[in-house]
């Protein structure tokens, strides 16, 4: 690990977004006793204000908390898409309570910058929140990379997050290619890659998804 | 978090604790919290239940514990912390749970010295569980009965009255057949397992595939298919 932190390098604002406090304050200390980035970190409580927070700085690393509740899983799917393509500036860190294989793989596939298991030591997730401020490729914590394993077989493009969003609330492939005005030829490819993505095998995995992204 | 630094009364400023979490930052979260709210409070931090011994509680005051066990695990869980509250009547226990578990721990866990709280407690309702060991308290969280109330409201029970073959159907469906795959398995026309499917669809009153879905994983879903509980993981 590089202990010497290049200033070109850093993000230009650090926000923790957890709503556990306990932990909070457990990353936010860890985060403000490293010189450097202490005067970045901001503590923010709740994902709605977040947002606000996103917009206002260009190049933010959030650290978001994955939940195991599908409520609030919800809630944290939806803020990562609303990064991708409202502030693609922003890095995001998963901090993930959330251990299941499809959505670890949902989350790499939407191109978080780290992902980390809440159960990793704190200096392992110190470290790998240094490393994420200087590497441009996804990293994730020991625990995590055991279970993805191999695979990663590259990020969702856009197109394909936006079918499966689409599948995902209970159109099917024909409704969804008339509504992006697309042949369903298109659609169905799109649809076929990003479930090679995601490692999934059926129609069955697909929705189990789904249900656990959309909170039902 | 310049607001929740206001100077709140702590009845035992001296309080020595012990806190049990699988997250490391949780038990640093505490750990930086209690220092700087009391210099002279104590924290010991264990990563499992299991490493809790009579000796050390001897010297406790008041236990935190996040719980976040696996519903096969947790009445185990839920037995070893039993004896321990039954061994040790001064020590006060908190626990920190999901919603899921809120019904078993008000079950097993509850007794006049026990707090239940929510994962996403704000900061001052901790500090008073911690440092007010002895005074009033609330025991079961405003919060977590909330989440809980959330959670069991959009339940509604439709009868059913699926035939056998339509159930078969959804069951195969359910373990990620696909409908070309029934029809062979069952020797029928993929026309007839479609029939059924759809029927079946209209019984529950289910508009497309990702609502079948859902009604599939959730309770009443796996109760009216009987499927086992907990291998419907993704």
């Amino acid at each position: 690990m590089e202990n010497i932190i290049s200033t070109n390098s850093l993000p230009g604002k650090i926000m923790v977004v957890v709503p556990c406090v306990l932990t909070a304050a457990g990353i936010v200390h860890r985060l403000k006793s490293m010189p450097k980035i202490h005067k970045l970190v901001s503590n923010i409580k709740r994902i709605d204000e977040a947002y606000g927070e996103v917009l206002k700085a260009t190049d933010s690393l959030v650290i978001l908390n994955i939940s195991e509740s599908s409520t609030q899983l919800a809630e944290e799917i939806k803020f990562i898409n609303w990064c991708r393509t409202v502030q693609p500036g922003a890095a995001i860190v998963a901090y993930t309570r959330n251990h299941k294989l499809s959505v670890l793989n949902y989350i790499s596939a939407l191109g978080a910058r780290v992902i980390i298991s809440q159960y990793e030591s704190s200096s392992t997730f110190t470290d790998l929140i240094l490393k994420s401020f200087s590497s441009r490729s996804m990293l994730s914590s020991p625990m995590i990379k055991n279970i993805l394993d191999t695979r990663i077989s590259g990020e969702l493009t856009v197109c394909e997050v936006q079918v499966i969003g689409q599948l995902f609330l209970g159109h099917n492939v024909s409704q969804v290619a008339q509504s992006l005005g697309r042949d369903i030829r298109t659609v169905s490819a799109h649809k076929r890659h990003a479930m090679e993505k995601l490692g999934l095998q059926c129609e069955k995995d697909l929705h189990v998804l789904g249900c656990a992204l959309l909170g039902k | 978090m310049q607001e929740s630094k206001a100077k709140v009364f702590l009845r035992n400023p001296f309080c020595r604790a012990l806190v049990v979490s699988k997250r490391p930052m949780m038990r640093e979260g505490l750990q930086f919290m209690m220092k700087e709210r009391a210099e002279k409070s104590s924290l010991i931090l264990c990563e499992n239940y299991l490493d809790i011994r009579p000796e050390i509680l001897l010297q406790i005051d008041v236990v935190v514990i996040e719980l976040d066990s696996t519903l096969q695990e947790i009445f185990e869980a839920c037995d070893f912390f039993n004896q321990l509250q039954n061994q040790h009547r001064q020590v006060e226990w908190v626990f920190t749970l999901p919603v899921n578990l809120v019904n078993i721990a008000i079950e097993r866990l509850l007794t006049a010295k026990t707090a239940l709280l929510s994962l996403h407690e704000p900061m001052s309702r901790i500090i008073e569980h911690v440092f007010n060991s002895g005074g009033q308290t609330e025991r079961i969280s405003r919060l977590l009965l909330q989440e809980k109330a959330v959670n069991t409201s959009d339940i509604t029970v439709t009868n059913a009255n699926l035939t056998f073959s339509e159930r078969r159907v959804l069951r195969l469906l359910s373990k990620g057949w696909q409908l070309t795959q029934i029809a062979t398995l069952l020797e029928k026309s993929y026309k007839t397992i479609s029939a059924q499917k759809s029927s079946a669809m209209r019984r529950l009153m289910l508009k497309t595939d990702a609502e079948m879905y859902a009604w599939m994983i959730s309770v009443h879903g796996m109760q009216e298919l009987n499927l086992p509980p907990y291998h419907q993981g993704i």
